[in-house]
């Protein structure tokens, strides 16, 4: 069931993500869904989760931006663990803790990036793409994280009632 | 710790986790070293990803347009205030009638731009994603190697060069435009006809040019002048329009210019594109 859900969201947000500039061609940037919807995973149904959901949605970049594949795959699987290693602590309700995770991971995500495909190409102007790019994707990320993460909580306790009453029945 | 028996799955996450972060590893490594080597999980994504694309973006098409159904019957309602009983004819006349000239002034664009670029055949493609990050310029289209479409094939659309494809599946093709910060373009300053190269980066896109270097510093090119790409590029055909030269400096070793090249393209409204079937290699071949 969980399984099922978390797909066909997968599915939704990557095709969300890769259409964005279709569907809303004004905006300027696009907010990083998959990178939301893993540490979301590894928030709310812990390590297992967030690791196979970081390592698809990775690929699913990875493939979609034709370089060299496992790059997203690599950083999302980092994320997506240790999003999960904080699933123990993590009181649920508690929105502010998910997206202060959201907003870190995505910094990370896109500094690590830069470094690699922009600073050793010998793009040294930091503050420059920290303005343009790396600030502003966290921040339209972190805001899409505060509107999702209740649908996203919401189809997350249905299913957690859901499995607990296929407990009680076995 | 292990109070919560949520998950079902019998395996340790640390393990779950090395064997993902050891498959990262593995791919980055393979797809590296080996060009191609990513080719059949690509395949096997695109299978399942295009078709769903190109679903999206009809609905896409589809909300745009009735946005701008509504647009322009506002519109007309304030400007016929008076003619409050023509209004009903209007407005389906308007609709009926914008929609066909929308396609007209498109094609014959496309028109327009088949007779300039006439020596090189070509394939018309739909634009179905752009960029799904924030770091690239590129785009994918919805033709791919089962319509004759290769890696390395330039790509124009009205008013001239996109880009070029840099990744290509059985039914889609990555484009890399030229304002993505990895193009470099080999292009000849059309009037004093001086080779120079033509550099995409973000920081420039953003203020609405492309770089331009190496000019020497003895050719006299006018603002305005054209660049085209030129004969000695190893990827572009030669004579295809990029842009026009604007702001030409001397650079500081006084032997070469440098300025900024406004583009032909309005990349921010790209629908459809035409990909050349020529490589450069053919070209050269022949």
């Amino acid at each position: 069931m969980r399984k099922i859900a978390i797909t066909v969201m997968l599915v939704v947000f990557f095709l969300l993500q890769a259409q964005w500039q279709e569907l809303f061609p004004s905006s300027l940037i696009t907010p990083n869904f998959l990178l939301m919807f893993t540490v979301f995973c590894g928030f709310l149904s812990g390590c297992n989760y967030g690791t196979v959901v970081g390592f698809i949605s990775g690929l699913f970049l990875d493939v979609y931006m034709g370089q060299v594949l496992g790059f997203h795959s690599l950083t999302f699987v980092c994320i997506g663990y240790f999003c999960g290693y904080l699933h123990e602590f993590f009181y649920e309700k508690n929105i502010l803790f998910p997206l202060l995770f959201v907003g870190v991971s995505d910094f990370l995500y896109n500094f690590i990036f830069y470094i690699f495909y922009f600073l050793l190409n010998g793009k040294l102007d930091l503050p420059y793409y920290m303005l343009n790019v790396i600030l502003p994707e966290m921040l339209a990320t972190v805001c899409t994280a505060l509107i999702s993460f209740h649908i996203f909580y919401f189809v997350h306790s249905r299913i957690s009632a859901f499995e607990k009453r296929g407990e009680d029945i076995d | 710790m292990k109070n919560k028996k949520k998950s079902k799955f019998q395996i340790k996450p640390k393990h779950l986790f090395t064997i993902f972060l050891i498959i990262s590893i593995a791919l980055i490594a393979t797809t590296f070293f080996y060009e191609g080597a990513g080719e059949p999980i690509k395949t096997a994504f695109s299978k399942v990803i295009v078709p769903l694309q190109r679903g999206t973006n009809a609905i896409g098409a589809s909300i745009l347009a009735k946005q701008d159904e509504k647009d322009s019957m506002e519109e007309l309602q304030k400007e016929n205030d008076a003619l409050k009983k023509e209004i009903e004819a209007l407005k389906e006349w308007n609709q009926s009638i914008s929609t066909q000239i929308d396609a007209l002034e498109r094609l014959e664009d496309l028109y327009d731009l088949d007779q300039t670029y006439k020596d090189y055949p070509k394939i018309a493609a739909k634009v179905i994603g752009k960029n799904s990050g924030n770091w690239f310029r590129q785009f994918t289209i919805d033709k791919g190697t089962a319509d004759g479409i290769t890696v390395g094939m330039n790509v124009i659309a009205t008013g001239g060069l996109v880009g070029i494809v840099s990744d290509c599946g059985e039914n889609y093709a990555v484009v890399r435009t030229i304002i993505d910060d990895e193009t470099n373009v080999s292009a000849v300053a059309s009037a004093a006809n001086a080779n120079c190269i033509v550099e995409g980066s973000m920081t420039a896109y953003h203020e609405g040019y492309l770089t331009l270097s190496q000019l020497s510093k003895d050719a006299e090119v006018a603002d305005g002048a054209a660049v085209i790409t030129s004969q000695i590029s190893s990827d572009y055909l030669p004579g295809i329009l990029i842009g026009y030269v604007t702001e030409l400096k001397n650079d500081k070793n006084n032997l070469t210019k440098s300025g900024k090249v406004t583009l032909a393209v309005d990349f921010s409204q790209i629908n459809e594109v035409f990909v050349l079937t020529t490589r450069k290699e053919d070209y050269i071949a022949e």
